[in-house]
């Protein structure tokens, strides 16, 4: 800013359009206010013109429209969602060497996570991209380019390009969950085309058949239901890990760290069918898959109540149904103390 | 208005690093200056949102090619400008509305809700104010919202409004003129105060001063 002007012949027209005026009047601080009080008290004869500039800028208050602080974080988060989207961010450099080195069958794999952002709207991406955004509430069936059908979770979101033709890999982005069912393409003697799931720490190889995947900012989940797949850390790119039917990983990018362990993968692929026949689930099973989704502790009383099975339709997006649901199947009661979850036989009465 | 509202260069060199809460921090800033800004241009919110949001992720993809802090400011509104108005422009096209002499519509009012206003004579005033402003072009108009609203520098109005900086001078001074006038020649207008104690708060706190700016109807 430069200042001092020579003030001494300005009007109030010239003070108004002068930036250090401007300042004093709107945001005036200690060498502002200290400067225009000496000036106009050295300047007496002035003081009127000085006056009016200020009354002028003081009683320009033009009508505003400002959104409020909730529209405003609805806004950002929505503009999150569009750049965890843009498929540059997704895009490991090192991706295109390693790929191609070892190919993988691949068939039903899950793909579990929390998903903390979502994206409801269609933007405008590069030409060639596409993009779909689950429903609100519900799921929603895409059909990939290759005939490969997509289920899309509520908020989940998946881009990929246009024209698949002349690709040599299948490649999809992915926020939040979705089950995949993959044509596996094969072209005369050729390997069948690669399909990758590009998720926000890791890839996922692919070769055919069906998977679920469901990413998130704190961690992300894969549960393999039958087949085999590789999935590639973005953040530990010499570590790739091989899934066999029933393995879980859980990617937590906190810590960069990974946890492995053997689960009812039919569990976790559930909420792609509401109310979906499950067939001799153990109770232990569904502790962690508890466990998992809903982030409590599981304490089951004894080891031959953890044993126990159940069959039949089960719903799980609702925590609190899911609970009651298995409370009356086996006949047992639950409760819940701060994130524990104490599951023992029914007490007689 | 926006009195406190800038970037700390720290912030704005994390968003360039790619940290998104930075970048959370400026979008927070100026999401809603811009949808202020917006909607002197048009009543269509979805527009306005979608224009912010694309201006936003452009922003983002190209945050390393960005240049100062200072700049920032001026970068947003250019975008945003030129993004809105582009796709007012397909929208008219389509509609077949009637072609703007300036292309656009830029509806700039004084509010009297602002100024909480009451007494009668001062209403007057409002009325007057806004009836001069509608005589202002567009660009005047938006030259005054951007230097009394958004207090920008003659170089940031000229940068987004792309004429030079001489020429925002003279536009800016040629609107205070006009506004000034209006001001004067208000008929209804009395002069119900005399300058003396304003003139005597001047000399003592700024903030007796700026009370009795704000209350008392001035007429010069």
């Amino acid at each position: 800013m430069e200042f001092p002007n020579d003030y001494d012949h300005y009007d109030s027209n010239d003070f108004i359009a002068d930036d250090y005026f401007l300042q004093w009047v709107k945001s005036p601080d200690a060498a502002s206010e200290a400067f225009w009080q000496h000036w106009i008290a050295t300047h007496p004869h002035r003081q009127e013109q000085v006056a009016a500039a200020r009354a002028f800028i003081i009683g320009l208050r033009f009508n505003e429209t400002t959104p409020s602080p909730a529209a405003v974080e609805a806004a950002l988060q929505r503009n999150l969602a569009m750049l965890e989207a843009l498929p540059q961010d997704h895009q490991p450099v090192v991706k295109q060497k390693s790929l191609r080195k070892v190919w993988w069958w691949a068939a039903a794999a899950v793909v579990t996570g929390v998903m903390a952002l979502a994206g409801r709207q269609l933007w405008l991406k590069p030409a060639a991209m596409i993009q779909y955004s689950g429903l609100a509430d519900g799921i929603r069936k895409i059909t990939l380019p290759d005939n490969s059908e997509v289920i899309l979770n509520a908020n989940a979101a998946i881009s990929f390009r246009k024209d698949w033709s002349g690709a040599d890999q299948r490649e999809v982005w992915l926020k939040g969950e979705a089950f995949f069912d993959i044509k596996q393409v094969k072209a005369g003697d050729q390997p069948a085309q690669a399909f990758i799931v590009h998720s926000g720490n890791m890839d996922i190889d692919v070769l055919g058949t069906s998977f679920n995947v469901k990413e998130g900012s704190a961690f992300t989940n894969v549960t393999l239901n039958t087949g085999k797949i590789k999935i590639r850390f973005s953040k530990l790119p010499e570590t790739p890990f091989y899934l066999a039917p029933g393995d879980f990983v859980r990617y937590s990018a906190k810590d960069n760290k990974i946890t492995k362990k053997r689960v009812n993968a039919d569990l976790y692929a559930v909420w792609k069918e509401e109310g979906r026949q499950l067939q001799n689930v153990t109770l232990k099973e569904m502790a962690v898959y508890i466990e998992d989704i809903y982030g409590y502790h599981v304490r089951i009383s004894n080891s031959e109540l953890a044993q126990e099975k159940l069959s039949g339709g089960l719903r799980v997006k609702d925590e609190h149904l899911l609970l009651e649901t298995l409370a009356f199947a086996l006949n047992v009661q639950i409760d819940k103390k701060a994130d524990t979850l104490f599951i023992q036989p029914k007490t007689k009465k | 208005m926006n009195t406190q509202q800038h970037i700390d260069p720290a912030i704005w060199e994390a968003c360039k690093e790619g940290d998104k809460a930075a970048y959370a921090h400026i979008y927070k800033l100026y999401y809603p200056r811009l949808y202020n800004y917006g909607c002197k241009f048009t009543v269509d919110a979805a527009l306005i949102e979608d224009s912010i949001q694309e201006i936003f992720v452009r922003f983002w993809t190209n945050r390393e090619k960005l240049l100062a802090v200072r700049e920032l400011k001026s970068y947003l509104f250019v975008s945003f400008r030129h993004h809105l108005l582009k796709l007012l422009a397909q929208y008219r096209r389509n509609r077949e509305d009637h072609i703007l002499a300036d292309g656009y519509a830029f509806d700039l009012e004084i509010s009297a809700e602002q100024q909480r206003v009451a007494i009668e004579e001062q209403l007057e005033q409002v009325t007057v104010l806004n009836n001069a402003l509608h005589h202002l072009t567009q660009r005047q108009k938006e030259a005054v919202f951007f230097r009394f609203y958004e207090d920008m520098s003659y170089e940031e109005i000229a940068s987004i409004l792309n004429i030079s900086v001489k020429a925002t001078y003279k536009l800016v001074a040629r609107a205070i003129v006009m506004l000034r006038d209006a001001y004067h020649n208000a008929p209804l207008v009395k002069a119900l105060v005399t300058l003396a104690p304003l003139i005597a708060a001047l000399g003592s706190l700024q903030l007796s001063v700026l009370i009795c700016a704000q209350q008392l109807p001035l007429h010069f």
